[in-house]
């Protein structure tokens, strides 16, 4: 057993148990949860048993198993820049909601009468116009 | 018609107060959205005859704009005109872009300083501008003369099918992706926009430009 496998092995150990203490909290869904400790147990497991990846390598026709291992990784990546993406936007939604309600209930100065008013005479404003 | 004028004001100050007693003369009722000034936006329009909704921290135009609209539905209006709170467009051409709305029973009506004025444009705005209409008319199909104009004028078929969802300046795109989308009938009237240093820049542009690619095409829903 190299060093680097254990260095690596226990960064990936940290990882699942700060992953577990986030969902103890609730931070975490269970789904994100599930994928997150799946793709951790597997970079453990194909960190001691490098000639199972090597093999899954060939099969799908790419050389070397830590390439393969990359190309993983950076799928895993791009789909969670997407879903914190989709997170952000729907936080955003959720803000912009709550400010523009706050606002419309909240208006600085009212004038609903001079609107009552100002609305009769709209029509002969309009007919000017 | 009660016509409603929503302006979309961010640390404008300077010149709130002269727009909006401008509109108010061409308006039933106006509506200033405070996006979360920091210069006291807010307080300057107090001497005017308008209600002011105020963003608690600054969310964008796009934003600003449908809180504006989404106040002036609930006080019943029946047109909603966007202007913009930095004085460049004329509050004189809000009979004009109205005008399609009530006698020739169209939808929404946008302004264009290209068929109008564009007082001290810059080349390189005109040709980004220019640039903005292409891009609407591929990504929208929408063929306008202008675009990025945020004078436009609503009826109420209209602002039951808009709503603004693009907090930033890509709301533009937006209202033209929306109203192609719900079949608005639309026509455009020329209007004077007159530059004098403020307004948006045009880094802004391609600004804009990128936030709409992103959002468009690389999420879209």
């Amino acid at each position: 057993m190299r060093v680097t496998q254990i260095l690596f092995a226990a960064i990936i150990v940290f990882f699942i148990y700060k992953t577990l203490v986030s969902f103890r909290k609730g931070y975490l869904s269970v789904f994100f949860t599930s994928i997150w400790t799946f793709m951790l147990l597997a970079g453990l497991f194909f960190i001691f048993e490098q000639t199972t990846l090597v093999r899954i390598a060939s099969l799908m026709g790419i050389g070397r198993g830590v390439d393969f291992a990359l190309y993983l990784l950076i799928l895993f990546i791009l789909y969670l820049i997407y879903s914190l993406f989709e997170k952000i936007q729907k936080i955003q939604e959720d803000l912009t909601s709550l400010a523009r309600k706050h606002a419309i209930l909240n208006p600085i100065k009212q004038t609903a009468k001079t609107f009552k008013r100002k609305t009769a005479k709209s029509k002969k404003k309009f007919r000017k116009l | 018609m009660k016509i409603t004028t929503v302006i979309a004001a961010y640390n404008e100050v300077k010149i709130i107060a002269q727009v909006v007693r401008k509109v108010e003369k061409y308006s039933d009722f106006v509506v200033v959205v405070d996006d979360g000034s920091t210069d006291n936006t807010s307080n300057a329009i107090k001497a005017n005859n308008a209600v002011v909704l105020q963003h608690p921290f600054n969310m964008g135009q796009g934003a600003a704009l449908q809180t504006g609209i989404d106040y002036a539905k609930k006080v019943n209006s029946e047109i909603v005109v966007t202007f913009d709170a930095d004085g460049q467009f004329l509050a004189s051409d809000i009979p004009r872009i109205v005008e399609p709305l009530i006698d020739k029973d169209f939808d929404v009506v946008l302004g264009s300083r290209f068929l109008g004025k564009a007082i001290n444009i810059s080349l390189s705005r005109k040709l980004l501008l220019k640039l903005g209409v292409i891009f609407t008319w591929i990504f929208s199909g929408i063929k306008l003369s202008d675009t990025h104009n945020g004078f436009r004028a609503f009826n109420k078929k209209a602002l039951a099918k808009i709503n603004i969802k693009q907090n930033r300046m890509t709301h533009a795109s937006e209202i033209l992706h929306q109203i192609s989308r719900s079949k608005l009938k639309f026509t455009e009237v020329p209007i004077t926009v007159k530059y004098f240093g403020a307004g948006q820049k045009n880094l802004n542009s391609i600004n804009i430009a990128l936030n709409l690619i992103s959002k468009n095409v690389l999420f879209s829903e």
